[in-house]
């Protein structure tokens, strides 16, 4: 194999059309193993699409998408693609409202998805701890007995995170993470993003740029389908053509 | 003339009831001719006797009777009328005899009357008659009467008999002759009469060749036009449910939700044509031009009233909605059944609407199927030039495609809501009165629909007027092409279960709206 | 909260199994407290659909799958048991065939169809219960759920299902009795079936089926596996992404709740004595529907409590004023989706919520 395998997500090439419209253009993109990465770009510059394709929830007409550069992510379906180590976190916090924040956890537990093995299996006493310990990371020890459904906004996206960290992903997902939170609170998810990474291989969908600065990590623009820009985030924010894109319309 | 006594108002001459009974056989034929010249009922009725042997004179009372065997007396019978006059001795009445040479004159004299009766029902009778028994004896009559007779309602008729007849002769160019006349004739006598010229044996093989490719042509032919009444019943049926989903279309398109009492405004619409036609009454065209707009816009009103009073409680809980559609469809069959009873109510279709329009023997199509088919069609154009021509068509496809984007541009999305509910209820309303001039109208008459009507939508595309037109089309289209094969009952099986697998394999439709804004 | 009312629930219907069990069985004579054959049928009757609003509100209830179309597997399961007690007349028929069934010597038919055989087999014909409807919403279910219909479309296709079972079901040629279905049984494992003795047993086994299957399914959904169908119920996309194969668990439970609607149905058809298409129809699956919704959802002992609520209304309705019956139902569907999205089980526990105030907890998000 080639250079490729090194990549914890490599794309190439890769193209989406929905009736007639290009959501990707043949993008491309390689990230490596345990990066942090943002992409920003103006609404339906594709960023959204491009994670569905990831997670195997929409098929591109053509191109390339490696993970870990063995398994071939267009020909896996999303649970398959889950089960490899490919977390996701939505723009809207999606967690399941009418169970606790402990359950919540528990459904995201590593372990044995099938439904016959889910009528009889229990957590044993070292999960449970490292259960707990994450419900520490993202800071809801407190509220671990509550319903998730009663949680803030914030609260719910940090139960997110926490759901994917005990998946044990090796690519995490992560759109949008800042969206309607407060001040503190977004500069709090940026320190647990940066920490994150290393272990993890870490992309953040984002439109907010004072939080992609708070990453501190390489930045992708992405415009009209496709990768128009990478770098720094002080080398991007330089270019022109990025301006012209964010500021120009 | 004495023997004029013998008929009530005979207006012939005969010599004497005696001379008939014991004339020569010559005698008697001129006299055969000279009744068949003679217009009159009892001419005939003389005639019929004759030739079924039962003629007999009574010299008692000096007259021409009917007469049968009972045991050894005869019942005497008068020839007009049947009535019994007597019963009587065989030695008081003298039969009048008949040999095979005569019956056929008589035979002939009968046909040709009957064939050339001023009563076009008649002729036809007389034909169709014939048709069942082709008589060979017949062909000179029948060939004098096609150069006499330039009558159009008939010729066809006329014509297919000929050949049938001709069929019958033991000259083999006489039966090319009739199978050439009998070339392309589609009629279930002709392919009959040729499949039993074929069983002769007596053929030459010209005749035999001619014969069976003849045949083929015409099973070809039969099949053609087979497929082609189908297709057209088909397409009718497709009208119906074009006419009943396509209200549906438009409710479920713009709001997502389902309306299950969506049936029971098609029936609203039903009833409201059988009552405008208990308010005008006798006037079975201008009652139904005017149920029209009054189905529209009572089912229109149920509509908007049911969108303002439980729909809008549930945006956004489709599933609830559902159900409480469902529980609104009983209460309306349960109000329908209260005020006009559980019976069906008999609708009158207008005179222009019954008949059918006839093209050869293997394809006709009822003027009412006719009306259905041009009726869905004026209302999806309608429709169309409605959504697609004017503001609030603009208006409401923009509430459909972005219910957000709709409202942050100024419109107002519950009113347009309501609008859209009241419009295809109203259309619901509207296919209810199309139903009602193809079928009773019952309580029931709703619960057909809702199963069928959603299938086309989902078969169609959401949000696709175009999409819903040819969905019903070629559900019903496909509905009467299986049906034949299978019978009715299974047909309908199979199209559930094709819509259920095709629901599967593409949840959106076949002209679904892809993209992320739906998927979502 | 709903630990305590299905408790209840359960100890009321231990109480009238054992009240039957003794009054009817153990000393039919001595009190003379036995209920007479009409009340234990009735009874039954409500016992078995009490299981089908169970299996409903399985699927509904936890995993959000609106099936217009349970009445089916109901029926399907009926007809399993119908066919075993036609078997069981054997020549005690009006035309006295000693195999075929009254009906088939009507249709001048000569022989029994392939699909009866076994069916005089008590264990076969049990099997059959299970594994007919079971089958039928494998086989749906994997069509269905692999290729992600859902939400009215699913309802609507199951509509359909069920349609197409009642046309299909009232041709004289399927071989299962045409319009007039199954009837005049006489007897069921050797006991004659309108005896007193036999009703009571029958009507005591529902009410053990019932305990059985609201402890069991109780029990389901308080494991991971009930958790992951809420999961599916309230974000498909997250169950989804967290690795769990949704159409999965939609099918197991699918195809689970459509073996205990046919468990149902075989109960049901000895106590009413008939199974006829009219069981297929769109409005009885409906009517199920209904029941769990009145009772309230997700918490299974309100489907069960809803059935009992809804058919004792439909017993004193159809009898006193039998017009009235569909507008009655008619407009419990419209209030109780608008007025009462919890149903019965919402208000109990808003009234108890009020009498005893304390800590309040997000409460079951009703619609799926």
């Amino acid at each position: 194999m080639t250079l490729e395998n090194k990549n914890a997500l490599y794309m190439e090439s890769i193209s989406v059309s929905f009736d007639g419209f290009k959501a990707l253009n043949s993008l491309s993109i390689a990230l490596d193993s345990g990066e942090l990465r943002a992409i920003i770009g103006p609404n339906g510059a594709g960023k959204s699409t491009m994670m569905d394709v990831v997670t195997g929830k929409t098929r591109p007409s053509s191109g390339v998408a490696l993970l870990s550069g063995r398994y071939d992510l267009l020909k896996l379906d999303e649970v398959k693609i889950a089960n490899l180590g490919v977390g996701r976190k939505f723009q809207k916090p999606s967690v399941i409202e009418s169970l606790t924040v402990r359950e919540n956890l528990e459904l995201a537990f590593v372990g044995n998805r099938s439904p016959l093995s889910s009528l009889l299996v229990k957590l044993s006493s070292e999960n449970q701890d490292e259960l707990e310990n994450t419900c520490a990371r993202v800071g809801l020890s407190e509220s671990i007995k509550q319903s998730a459904g009663d949680l803030s906004h914030g609260q719910k996206q940090w139960l997110e995170i926490g759901m994917l960290l005990l998946q044990k992903p090796t690519l995490l997902l992560v759109d949008e993470p800042a969206a309607g939170m407060t001040d503190t609170e977004t500069m709090r998810t940026a320190d647990l993003l940066k920490s994150l990474a290393g272990r993890h291989t870490v992309v953040v969908v984002e439109h907010d740029m004072d939080f992609v600065e708070a990453l501190e990590c390489r930045v992708s623009v992405l415009h009209e389908g496709t990768v128009i820009a990478e770098g720094s985030h002080a080398h991007v924010s330089g270019d022109s053509h990025v301006i012209e894109v964010y500021l120009g319309r | 003339m004495a023997l004029l006594a013998l008929f009530s108002s005979a207006t012939f001459a005969f010599e004497e009831g005696l001379a008939l009974s014991e004339s020569s056989w010559e005698e008697k034929a001129e006299w055969i001719e000279t009744l068949s010249k003679d217009t009159t009922d009892e001419a005939e009725q003389i005639l019929q006797h004759w030739v079924g042997g039962n003629l007999f004179y009574w010299p008692a009372e000096n007259r021409l009777v009917a007469g049968t065997k009972e045991g050894r007396k005869y019942e005497l019978r008068e020839i007009i009328g049947g009535l019994v006059i007597n019963v009587v001795k065989r030695k008081a009445v003298k039969k009048i005899k008949v040999n095979n040479k005569l019956r056929r004159q008589i035979k002939q004299a009968l046909a040709y009357r009957s064939l050339s009766s001023p009563d076009a029902s008649k002729r036809l009778k007389a034909i169709t008659e014939l048709k069942r028994k082709p008589d060979y004896s017949l062909l000179q009559t029948l060939l004098r009467l096609e150069v006499a007779n330039p009558d159009l309602t008939t010729a066809r008729d006329l014509r297919t008999l000929v050949g049938l007849v001709y069929l019958e002769s033991s000259k083999s160019t006489e039966q090319i002759e009739g199978i050439k006349r009998l070339t392309g004739n589609l009629s279930s006598e002709a392919k009959e009469g040729l499949s039993r010229l074929l069983l002769r044996e007596d053929l030459t093989s010209d005749v035999r060749a001619l014969g069976q490719r003849t045949i083929k042509d015409i099973e070809k032919k039969l099949l053609y036009w087979g497929h082609a009444q189908n297709i057209v019943f088909g397409v009718s049926l497709g009208s119906i449910l074009l006419l009943a989903a396509v209200g549906l279309a438009i409710t479920f398109g713009v709001m997502g939700v389902i309306n299950m009492a969506h049936g029971e405004f098609i029936m609203l619409g039903a009833y409201t044509t059988f009552v405008v036609q208990q308010i005008i009454p006798g006037n079975s065209a201008t009652a139904l031009l005017v149920s029209i707009p009054a189905a529209f816009m009572i089912a229109g009103a149920a509509g908007i009233l049911l969108e303002k009073s439980v729909i809008r409680h549930l945006y956004g809980r489709p599933l609830e909605t559902l159900l409480a559609t469902v529980g609104v469809s009983l209460l309306l069959q349960q109000m329908v059944r209260s005020i006009f009873g559980p019976l069906n109510q008999a609708v009158t279709s207008p005179e222009i609407l019954s008949g059918s329009f006839v093209v050869n023997a293997a394809f006709a199509i009822t003027y009412n199927r006719v009306f259905v088919i041009i009726f869905a069609a004026l209302v999806i154009v309608g429709l169309w030039l409605l959504m697609y021509r004017t503001s609030f068509g603009v208006r409401l496809r923009a509430v459909t495609m972005n219910r957000g984007m709709a409202a942050s541009m100024g419109i107002r999305s519950q009113r347009m809501d309501a609008l859209a509910f009241g419009l295809g209820s109203g259309v619901a309303g509207i296919a209810g009165v199309a139903i009602s001039q193809l079928t009773n109208v019952g309580p029931n008459l709703g619960q057909a629909y809702i199963v069928d009507s959603f299938m086309v939508v989902v078969f169609g595309g959401v949000g696709n007027l175009f999409g819903t037109a040819i969905a019903a089309i070629g559900l019903g289209v496909a509905t009467k092409i299986v049906e034949p094969i299978i019978g009715a009952v299974l047909a309908k099986i199979v199209i559930l279960i094709f819509i259920i697998l095709f629901i599967q394999r593409r949840p959106r439709g076949l002209f679904a709206l892809r993209g992320r804004s739906v998927e979502e | 909260m709903d630990q305590l009312f299905r408790k209840l629930t359960l100890a009321f219907v231990i109480v009238v199994v054992l009240y039957v069990f003794i009054n009817n069985i153990l000393f039919p004579e001595s009190f003379g407290l036995g209920l007479d054959s009409y009340y234990l049928t009735l009874i039954g009757k409500y016992l078995c659909f009490a299981i089908l609003a169970l299996a409903l509100d399985a699927v509904w209830g936890y995993c959000g799958i609106l099936s217009l179309g349970h009445g089916a597997f109901f029926a399907l399961g009926g007809y399993a048991m119908g066919m075993y007690l036609m078997r069981q007349i054997g020549d005690r028929g009006v035309y006295g065939d000693p195999l075929l069934p009254d009906f088939m010597v009507f249709l001048n038919w000569t022989e029994l169809p392939w699909f009866w055989t076994g069916f005089d087999q008590p264990w076969f014909a049990a099997l059959m219960v299970i594994m007919v409807p079971g089958l039928l919403a494998f086989f749906f279910g994997w069509f269905a759920f692999r290729s992600r219909v859902s939400g009215v479309y699913l309802s609507i296709i199951t509509q359909a299902l069920t349609y197409a079972l009642m046309l299909a079901f009232f041709r004289n040629e399927m071989g299962f009795g045409g319009n007039n279905g199954l009837t005049d049984f006489k007897d069921i494992l050797g006991y004659p079936i309108s005896a007193e003795s036999t009703r009571a047993s029958l009507m005591i086994l529902s009410g053990l089926a019932l305990i059985f299957f609201l402890i069991f399914t109780s029990w389901a959904m308080r494991t991971k596996f009930g958790r992951v169908l809420l999961a599916i119920r309230d974000s498909e996309d997250r169950a989804r992404f967290l690795g769990y194969r949704v159409e999965s668990y939609k099918l197991f439970i699918f195809v689970l709740s459509a073996t205990m609607a046919g468990i149902a149905g075989a109960l049901y058809v000895p106590q009413i004595g008939i199974i006829n298409p009219g069981e297929f129809s769109p409005l009885n699956s409906i009517e199920i529907v209904v029941w769990v919704a009145v009772g309230g959802r997700g918490s299974l002992y309100g489907a069960a409590l809803g059935a009992v609520v809804v058919n004792l209304a439909k017993t004193y309705f159809t009898g006193a004023y039998p017009d009235a019956w569909l507008y009655f139902l008619g407009s419990l569907f419209v209030l109780s989706t608008i007025f009462m999205p919890r149903g019965i089980v919402g208000i109990l526990q808003d009234s108890l919520h009020w009498l005893l105030p304390q800590k309040s907890r997000y409460r079951r998000k009703s619609s799926p």
